[in-house]
């Protein structure tokens, strides 16, 4: 991101952000944790919220606000109730 | 790290492609703040052009009052685009 940002390439590092979501996508497809048994969901789990951090802080240049609900929404040892990110069109 | 963007003319409202422009500053100048670097990022108006004129007349309302209307609508973007601009500057001031 910070290379693409380097040379002016806002849809490069923007893809860069967006990548997290695919692979974290993939993972989700891969691990199918509806169908884990519950230590294995656990560690899936925990890894897609790591993956949501990590979105938050590479987000922030680019949706500030935004990037302060996903943090917000993945802090701490036990997560908050969840909440949409983004209200939908015509609420 | 010093960030600019061009300084519009104010004889119209903002439109979309400079809200390209400076989201796109903006960005360059929260990436760099959040890598701990001294960033001032700096956007304004050109009150001064020959279209803001003609803009005025056309409106049948004095320059001034043509341009500090318009440049107050660039300025007023900080709150809908969430910009962090540290300094808004205009050429008549």
């Amino acid at each position: 991101m910070h290379e693409a940002l380097e040379e002016f390439g806002f849809r490069r590092a923007a893809s860069a952000v967006w990548a997290i979501v695919e692979e974290a996508n993939k993972y989700v497809e891969r691990a199918r944790p509806w169908k884990q048994t519950p230590e294995e969901r656990e560690r899936s789990l925990a890894t897609l919220v790591r993956a949501c951090r990590a979105l938050a802080v590479q987000l922030e240049p680019f949706l500030p606000t935004a990037a302060a609900r996903v943090a917000t929404a993945v802090a701490g040892d036990r997560l908050p109730a969840p909440a949409p990110l983004f209200p939908r069109l015509g609420d | 790290m010093y960030i600019t963007t061009t300084v519009p003319y104010v004889n119209a409202r903002p439109h979309l492609g400079f809200a390209l422009e400076i989201v796109q500053g903006d960005v360059l100048a929260r990436h760099h703040r959040r890598r701990g670097e001294p960033v001032r990022f700096q956007t304004g108006t050109d009150d001064n052009s020959l279209k803001n004129v003609l803009a005025a007349e056309a409106e049948g309302v004095p320059v001034r009052e043509l341009v500090d209307r318009n440049a107050a609508a660039f300025e007023a973007l900080r709150e809908p685009l969430n910009l962090s601009f540290d300094t808004f500057i205009r050429t008549s001031h």
